[in-house]
C-alpha cells in the first residue's frame, strides 16, 4: 500500500468496542466532538454491566439515570442512542482489523437477533406464547426469562431478541407478531467498517464462583454470588428488593459474606487484587441493613481496600452499623445442612484458631476477570494482553495498547471502579482525538445548520393541524376516526387527518404538504413517537418554514399505556380528553429562538505538574491554544522526586519527555512563576487575570479551565521525624536507593503515618504500593537486609497485589498493627528500636532498625484561595471537589471548570495521566462547537415583577442564575440553563418563566382536563 | 476387561473386606485384576514428607512392571491410585525425569497403561450398564452417604475425572444398585488419616463430624472408597448413634447377591447388619 492509498483512507471515525458506562462515555465526548463514532457491543443492547447494579457507592445513587448537568441529562444509553453522530451496533464482535492509525479497516461480525429492532413495537405478545424458558442472566440467574426476551429496561436498542439457544424453533412467535419483527432463519453477517482509531473497552466478567468449590456455589441453595444479592436487594431485582434464602423463601437472619473470591488467590490463577469488591460489598450491606435493620452481618475479609476518595469515610460507617461485624479472617469452607438448609461456615481466625459458625445465607464477593472472548479480540486487534487476559499498559501510557491507535480503557486494562472507568474512557477518548487531529487545527462543528427562514406567525390566529399518524397498530386499540371527528370539532383547529405510517419519512413528507397546502399554524402529531424522532420532527418544521417550538407531540401510546394500567385497550374517551389539551397547548406556542454564544477557544491550565502537563499537551494536540500557569520556577511538580516505580518504566526519562514535548508544541504558552489573581464568567467566556511574581498582570480571555494544581508529601512530625536522622519519608528512602546511598542491614517502614486519622481521615492510595516498591529495591539491592513493614491494611489494589507477594516471597516480613496501639520508637546508641503490639495475641515485638522508613500521604496544596478565586467547592479535606463522585470525577458544578490530577485526591501516576487526560477531552467536547446552544427550554425573568429576593439562584442546580450584588433583578444564564424549571417553582411573584411553558398555556391545558374546576 | 492390578498394603490387612469384596465384584462384573507381580509399597503418606524425589521413584516401579503388560493399572486405594498417578505423570511430563528413571529402573517408558482408580474404573457409563444389569436385590430404601475422602479425586489437575470439591460418581453407582444416594457437603472432608495413630484425638473430632453431618443427612451407611477412611470412621466415630461405613464394593456385593457378603460385615467395629436388616436388605 502506498502512502496516498493510505491518506486517502483516512477517517476521523472512531471505533469503540464495548458499550458500558465506559465505552458509553469514550463515544459520547467523541461524538461531542464532533467524531462519527461506531459503537459496538457483543450484547444484544448497550449499557454493559450497569444494568446489573441498583445503588453504586459511595453516593448510594442510582447507577444510571443520575440527574446531571449534560446534554441530555437522561441515562448515558438513552443519550447515545439519541446521538447523531453514534451509531450503536448492538451484538457485534471485531473479528479482524487491518490498515494503521488514522485508517483502520475493522471486521465485524454481527450475531443475528432474529427480531428486526425497525419492526418490533414490543407488545410482549411473542413473550406470552414462547414455551422456552431459561435463567435470567440479567437477574444473576436468580429469575427466569423467554427464550424471546426483552434485554433490561435501559438497554437501547429497545427490542427483543431470541437467544437461539434456549430456542425451540417452534415458530410460534412468528405466528402471533403483529409486524412480522421475527425471523428465525437470520444469519449472522460480516461487515468492514473504517475507522482511524479504536477503543476497547470490553469491560469484565464475574468470576465463576463455581471454581471455588469449597464454598458450594450451585450445590448450596443458600449460597449466592454478589451479583446474585446485588439483584436481590434492588428495586428492579427480581424479588423486588426482599431478601430471601433461595431455599425457603423466607428472609435470612444471619447473613455471611466471604470477600476476595477470585481475587488474591494464585490457587485458580487469579493473584490480583479485583478492587472493587470491599466497596460494593459495604454498599451491599449498607443497603440490606436498611431494607432489614435486624440482620446480622458477617463480612470474612482479608484486608479492606478502601482507597478511593471518600471510600475510608464511607466503609467506617457500614462497619459501624449495628449488627455488622467485619472479621479478619480466611475461610476454608462452607458446608450445607441438608434438614435447615443452614450453611456452617469453617474459617481460620486471625490469631490462628479454627472457628465454625452457621449462617442463613452466605454471599460470595465474588471479583473481575477479564471478559469472555477477551483472547479472540485481542488477537483479531493485534493488542497483547498480559498473563490474565488484560490489556497491559505502561505506567506513563496508561490508556495505549501495544498496537498504536489502539486505545485500552477501563476494567479491561486492570480491574477499577466505576469513577476510575470514567475518567479511563475520557482519556481513551482523548488519545484517540488527538491522533486524529493531529496536524491539523479545529475551527469547530461545521455542521452547525444556518438559522431558518421562518414564517412569522405572531400575527395570525392559532390554526392547528392534528395528524394521528398510525403505526399499523394504534387503530386496533383506539378508534382514530372518532378522534379525528372530535379533534375537527375543536376550537381553532384547521385539519385533522389520520397519515398511514406518519412518523416514517414518506408520513413526514405528507403531513408537511398538508401544513403548506391549509397554512396551519400550529401542529399536533398524536401516536407512538420516539425520541431519537426529534432531529426529524424539527427538520419536517423547517421545511414547511414553521418555529420548530409550534410543534405539539403527544405521545398516545405512553399516555394510554399509562392510563390504562396494563390492559393495553382503553377508552376513546381518555384520548379524546388528552387530544384536547394538546390543541388547547398548541394553540398557546409561540415561536421560540435558540440562544447561542461564541466559545473561546483557548484554554487555561493551572498547575504545571505532571496533571498540568499531561492536560496541555493533550489539549494542545487536540487543536486548542493552552496557557500552562504553574507557580513555581519549574515544572513537573511533585513528579521530580519519583524515582522508584512499580514494572520496568523510567519516570526521569517520562518527566524530561513530556516537558520536551510541552515545549516544543506551538500552542502551550508556559507562564512560570505566575499566579491566578481572578477569574470571572462562564463556560466559553472565562476572563481571567494572569499575575507574575514579576511584571505586569495580564488578562487573558479562556472558553475552560483546567485545575491540575496537584498535593505534597505530608511532613510527618511522629516517631522522631526531623530529630533523628535514622527516622526517613519513603521519597528520600526513594533517593537514598537511586543515588545508590548505604543502607543498613535492618530497615523498618511504618505505614499510614499521620493518615486515616482524625487530622487527616482520608486514605493517601498509594502509599502500600510505594512501601512494597522501595521494599523491593531494598531487596533487590541486598536480599539479606531484613524489611519489615508496618501496616493497618494493605491497600495493595489491582495487580500491585502480585508486588506484594512478590515482596512476602522474598521476604519483607509484614506486621499489622491497630491505629490505638501505634509502634513505638526509641533510640538506641547508634539506631533505633521499634515496639509494636501485635493486635491479636497482644504480644510484645521488638525490631531493631538501622533505617525507619515513614509511609506519608499526600496533603492537599494550598487551595482556598484558588478555589475562591474559582468559585468552585473544596471538601473537608482541602481536596477540590467533584461534580459528582461518581459519574463526573472531572467536572465542577461550575462548567468549562475541571479538575485532575493530586488536586482532586490522592493517586498513581498512571492514574493521574488518564485523569489529565480525560479533563482535557472533557473540555474539548464542549468547546469544539465552536458555538454553545442554549435549549428552547430557557428560563426567561420578567424583569418588572422580579424583587431580586435570590431564591432561584440558590435553586439553580446549573449555575445559570445570576444576581449582582444590588443588582435590580435575576438573570438568565441562557447557555448554562438546562430548562429544568425549578426556578420557576420557587419565584414566589411568577417572575420566573419558561419559553414554551407560559403559565396560560399551561392553564388552558388543565381547563381542557378538568373543565368542571375551571 | 483385563487390568493391572495393584492392590497395595492394606487390601490384605486392615483393608480386608474391601480386597474380598473388590474381587467378588469384578468377578461378577467380569472384569479381571492381575496383580503386578513383585509390586512394592507406593511410599503412602511417609515416603513424599521426607523425600519427594523417593516419593516418586518407588511408585514409579510399580508403573515400569505394569507396563510390559500394556493395562491400564487399577489401585483400590486412593493413596496407592495418587502416587503411582503421580510417578507416571512426572515421567510423562518431564523428558529428563523419565531419562532418570528409565535408567535407574532398566526399563523404557512407552506411556502404555495409564493408573486408574477402582471407583474410577467402575463407575464409567457403560459400566454402570453392566453393573444395573447385574443387581440381584436392589438397595431399594437404603439411604448411603457417599464419602470420597481428601485424596480420591485430588489434585484435579491429574485426576481429572470427577469434581475435585462436589464429586458424583460414586454417587451415580449407588444409585445403579439401587440405593438412595444422600446430598450431603461433607463428600472429600477430611477424616484425619494417618495421624489416627499419632493424634487419634484429631482423627477422632474429624471421624465424629463426618458421621454426624452423614446422620443430619439422613443417611443409614457412610460409603467409603479408602482403607484409611473406612477404618477412621469405623474406629474413631464417636456419640450415640454411630453411622456404619462400608466399601462401596461391599454394598455392590449385598446387591449382586455374593455369597459370603456377611462374612465381610462381620469385620466392622460399627456393625451395619442391623440397619441392613431394618431395611430389608439381610436376612
Amino acid at each position: 500500500m502506498t502512502s496516498n492509498d493510505s491518506d486517502s483512507r483516512r477517517s476521523d471515525a472512531v471505533l469503540v468496542a464495548g458499550a458500558g458506562i465506559g465505552g458509553m462515555q469514550s463515544a459520547l465526548l467523541l461524538a461531542e466532538a464532533g467524531h462519527q463514532v461506531y459503537l459496538l457491543d457483543p450484547g444484544p443492547g448497550i449499557g454493559g454491566s450497569m444494568h446489573l447494579l441498583d445503588r453504586t457507592f459511595p453516593t448510594d445513587s442510582c447507577g444510571i439515570c443520575h440527574m446531571l448537568p449534560g446534554r441530555a441529562a437522561y441515562c448515558p444509553t438513552i443519550e447515545c442512542d439519541l446521538h447523531q453522530n453514534i451509531q450503536i451496533v448492538p451484538y457485534a464482535e471485531v473479528v479482524g482489523m487491518g490498515g494503521q492509525p488514522g485508517a483502520f479497516r475493522v471486521q465485524v461480525r454481527h450475531k443475528p437477533r432474529y427480531v428486526s429492532v425497525e419492526r418490533c413495537n414490543n407488545c410482549a405478545r411473542c413473550v406470552e406464547v414462547c414455551p422456552a424458558e431459561r435463567p435470567s442472566p440479567y437477574e444473576g440467574d436468580l429469575a427466569r426469562q423467554k427464550a424471546i426476551y426483552r434485554p433490561p429496561l435501559r438497554a437501547v436498542p429497545a427490542a427483543y431478541v431470541i437467544d437461539m439457544e434456549a430456542c425451540t424453533r417452534c415458530g410460534r412467535c412468528v405466528e402471533v407478531c403483529p409486524t412480522g419483527a421475527v425471523d428465525l432463519d437470520a444469519q449472522p453477517s460480516e461487515s468492514w467498517l473504517e475507522a482511524g482509531a479504536v477503543i476497547l473497552s470490553p469491560g469484565f466478567a464475574f468470576f465463576d464462583a463455581g471454581l471455588k468449590g469449597e464454598y458450594g456455589f450451585g450445590y448450596h441453595d443458600n449460597v449466592l454470588t454478589s451479583i446474585q444479592f446485588e439483584r436481590m436487594i434492588s428495586l428492579a431485582g427480581s424479588t423486588g428488593a426482599h431478601i430471601v434464602r433461595p431455599s425457603d423463601g423466607k428472609p435470612p437472619g444471619r447473613i455471611a459474606v466471604i470477600q476476595c473470591v477470585g481475587s488474591r488467590d494464585v490457587s485458580i490463577d487469579r493473584g490480583y487484587c479485583s478492587s472493587v469488591c470491599c466497596m460494593y460489598t459495604a454498599k451491599q450491606v449498607k443497603v440490606a441493613k436498611a431494607l432489614d435493620p435486624d440482620l446480622r452481618v458477617d463480612v470474612f475479609y482479608m484486608d479492606i481496600r478502601a482507597h478511593g476518595k471518600d471510600f475510608d469515610a464511607y466503609f467506617e460507617g457500614v462497619e459501624g452499623l449495628p449488627g455488622v461485624t467485619y472479621r479478619r479472617s480466611m475461610v476454608s469452607s462452607v458446608h450445607q445442612l441438608q434438614q435447615s438448609r443452614n450453611l456452617l461456615l469453617t474459617c481460620i481466625a486471625e490469631d490462628g484458631s479454627l472457628q465454625e459458625e452457621e449462617f442463613d445465607l452466605v454471599v460470595l464477593a465474588v471479583g473481575l476477570g477479564p471478559p469472555e472472548g477477551v483472547g479472540a479480540l485481542g488477537r483479531a486487534v493485534g493488542v497483547e494482553l498480559n498473563q490474565h487476559g488484560f490489556a497491559a499498559s505502561d505506567l506513563f501510557a496508561p490508556v495505549e495498547s501495544s498496537r498504536p491507535g489502539v486505545f485500552v480503557s477501563g476494567s479491561f486494562r486492570e480491574p477499577k471502579d466505576i469513577p476510575e472507568t470514567v475518567v479511563e474512557a475520557c482519556a481513551a477518548a482523548a488519545s484517540a482525538a488527538r491522533l486524529l487531529r493531529s496536524g491539523r487545527t479545529v475551527a469547530g462543528d461545521a455542521s452547525a445548520q444556518a438559522p431558518a427562514e421562518e414564517r412569522d406567525v405572531s400575527e395570525e390566529w392559532p390554526r392547528v393541524g392534528v395528524f394521528f399518524c398510525d403505526d399499523g397498530q394504534l387503530a386496533a386499540e383506539i378508534d382514530l376516526q372518532e378522534l379525528v371527528e372530535h379533534a375537527r370539532s375543536l376550537p381553532g383547529v384547521g385539519l385533522a387527518t389520520i397519515v398511514d405510517r406518519g412518523f416514517a419519512p414518506e408520513g413526514l413528507q405528507a403531513v408537511a404538504a398538508d401544513i403548506k397546502r391549509e397554512s396551519l399554524n400550529r401542529i399536533v402529531l398524536a401516536g407512538r413517537p420516539e425520541l431519537r424522532l426529534s432531529s426529524a420532527f424539527d427538520q419536517m418544521m423547517r421545511e414547511v418554514g414553521l418555529n420548530a417550538n409550534l410543534l405539539e407531540v403527544l405521545n398516545l401510546g405512553a399516555e394510554l399505556g399509562l392510563l390504562s394500567s396494563g390492559n393495553g385497550r382503553v377508552s376513546t374517551d381518555t384520548a379524546r380528553e388528552l387530544v384536547a389539551m394538546a390543541v388547547a397547548g398548541a394553540a398557546r406556542r409561540q415561536p421560540c429562538q435558540p440562544v447561542d454564544e461564541p466559545l473561546v477557544q483557548r484554554v487555561l491550565v493551572i498547575g504545571g505538574g505532571l496533571a498540568g502537563l499531561t492536560a496541555a499537551l493533550n489539549l494542545a494536540e487536540m487543536g486548542h491554544p493552552v496557557d500552562l500557569v504553574e507557580q513555581s520556577d519549574a515544572l513537573g511538580g511533585q513528579l521530580r522526586h519519583l524515582r522508584v516505580v512499580l514494572g520496568d518504566a523510567n519516570p526521569e526519562e517520562a518527566l524530561s519527555s513530556l516537558i520536551e514535548r510541552v515545549g516544543a508544541q506551538p500552542r502551550i504558552r508556559v507562564l512560570l512563576q505566575t499566579e491566578v489573581a481572578a477569574v470571572d464568567g462562564r463556560l466559553g467566556q472565562f476572563q481571567a487575570t494572569l499575575a507574575p511574581h514579576d511584571g505586569e498582570p495580564e488578562e487573558v480571555e479562556y472558553g475552560a479551565v483546567v485545575v491540575a494544581t496537584g498535593g505534597r508529601e505530608v511532613v510527618p512530625t511522629e516517631y522522631g521525624y526531623g530529630e533523628n536522622r535514622r527516622v526517613v519519608t519513603q521519597r528520600e528512602l526513594e533517593r537514598i536507593l537511586a543515588d545508590g546511598g548505604d543502607l543498613p542491614k535492618d530497615v523498618v517502614m511504618i505505614q499510614c503515618v499521620e493518615s486515616r486519622e482524625p487530622q487527616r481521615p482520608y486514605c493517601s492510595r498509594i502509599c502500600c504500593t510505594k512501601a512494597i516498591v522501595n521494599a523491593l529495591a531494598v531487596k533487590e539491592r541486598d536480599p539479606e537486609t531484613r524489611v519489615t513493614v508496618l501496616y493497618r491494611e494493605v491497600r495493595a489494589y489491582g495487580f500491585r497485589e502480585e508486588a506484594y507477594r512478590q515482596a512476602r516471597e522474598k521476604g519483607v516480613v509484614f506486621l499489622r498493627y491497630d491505629v490505638d496501639r501505634k509502634p513505638e520508637v526509641v533510640a538506641d546508641g547508634d539506631g533505633l528500636r521499634v515496639r509494636l503490639t501485635e493486635p491479636v495475641a497482644g504480644q510484645e515485638v521488638t525490631l531493631e532498625a538501622g533505617l525507619l522508613v515513614l509511609s506519608t500521604g499526600i496533603d492537599p496544596g494550598d487551595n482556598e484561595v484558588l478555589a475562591r478565586t474559582l468559585g468552585v467547592e473544596l471538601d473537608a479535606n482541602g481536596f477540590f471537589r467533584e461534580e459528582h463522585p461518581k459519574m463526573r470525577p472531572l467536572d465542577f458544578g461550575q462548567r468549562g471548570i475541571f479538575v485532575c490530577g493530586l488536586a482532586h485526591s490522592p493517586r498513581a501516576a498512571d492514574e493521574t495521566i488518564a485523569m489529565a487526560a480525560g479533563a482535557a477531552m472533557r473540555v474539548v467536547s464542549l468547546l469544539s462547537r465552536g458555538r454553545a446552544e442554549a435549549p428552547r427550554t430557557v428560563a426567561q425573568v420578567v424583569t418588572r415583577l422580579c424583587s431580586a429576593c435570590g431564591l432561584c439562584v440558590e435553586a439553580c442546580p446549573y449555575g445559570a442564575r445570576v444576581l449582582e450584588p444590588g443588582g435590580p433583578h435575576a438573570e438568565v444564564v441562557a447557555t448554562l440553563c438546562q430548562g429544568c424549571g425549578v426556578c420557576v417553582a420557587v419565584c414566589p411573584n411568577g417572575a420566573s418563566q419558561q419559553a414554551g411553558f407560559g403559565l396560560q398555556r399551561v392553564y388552558d391545558m388543565l381547563d381542557v382536563a378538568a373543565p368542571s374546576r375551571a | 476387561m483385563r487390568y493391572a492390578y495393584y492392590p497395595g498394603c492394606t487390601i490384605e490387612t486392615t483393608a480386608v473386606e474391601f480386597g474380598r469384596s473388590t474381587d467378588a465384584v469384578c468377578e461378577v462384573l467380569g472384569v479381571e485384576l492381575a496383580e503386578i507381580e513383585d509390586w512394592n509399597c507406593c511410599g503412602a503418606s511417609s515416603a513424599h514428607s521426607l523425600d519427594h524425589e523417593l516419593s516418586l521413584r518407588l511408585p514409579g516401579r510399580n508403573v515400569a512392571l505394569a507396563q510390559a503388560s500394556g493395562l491400564d493399572i487399577v489401585a483400590p486405594c486412593p493413596a496407592c491410585y495418587q502416587n503411582v498417578l503421580a510417578a507416571d505423570n512426572r515421567m510423562r511430563q518431564d523428558q529428563a525425569w523419565r531419562q532418570k528413571m528409565e535408567s535407574l529402573l532398566d526399563f523404557t517408558y512407552t506411556g502404555a497403561g495409564r493408573p486408574r482408580h477402582l471407583l474410577e474404573v467402575l463407575s464409567e457409563p457403560e459400566m454402570l450398564e453392566a453393573i444395573r444389569s447385574h443387581v440381584t436385590r436392589p438397595l431399594e430404601g437404603l439411604r448411603v452417604a457417599s464419602y470420597y475422602g481428601c485424596v480420591l479425586v485430588r489434585p484435579p489437575e491429574i485426576t481429572g475425572w470427577d469434581d475435585a470439591e462436589h464429586p458424583v460418581r460414586m454417587d451415580r453407582l449407588m444409585a445403579a444398585i439401587g440405593a438412595e444416594p444422600v446430598e450431603w457437603s461433607y463428600k472429600v472432608d477430611c477424616c484425619g488419616a494417618s495421624l489416627t495413630l499419632s493424634r487419634s484425638e484429631v482423627v477422632t473430632a474429624l471421624s465424629s463430624r463426618l458421621g454426624q453431618a452423614a446422620r443430619e443427612a439422613g443417611a443409614d451407611v457412610v460409603a467409603a472408597a479408602c482403607g484409611i477412611c473406612q477404618i477412621n470412621l469405623d474406629t474413631r466415630q464417636e456419640g450415640e448413634q454411630k453411622v456404619p461405613a462400608l466399601y462401596f464394593t461391599e454394598l455392590m456385593g449385598l446387591a449382586f447377591g455374593v455369597s459370603g457378603v456377611e462374612k465381610w460385615f462381620g469385620k466392622h467395629s460399627v456393625d451395619p447388619r442391623p440397619i441392613l436388616r431394618e431395611r430389608g436388605l439381610l436376612a
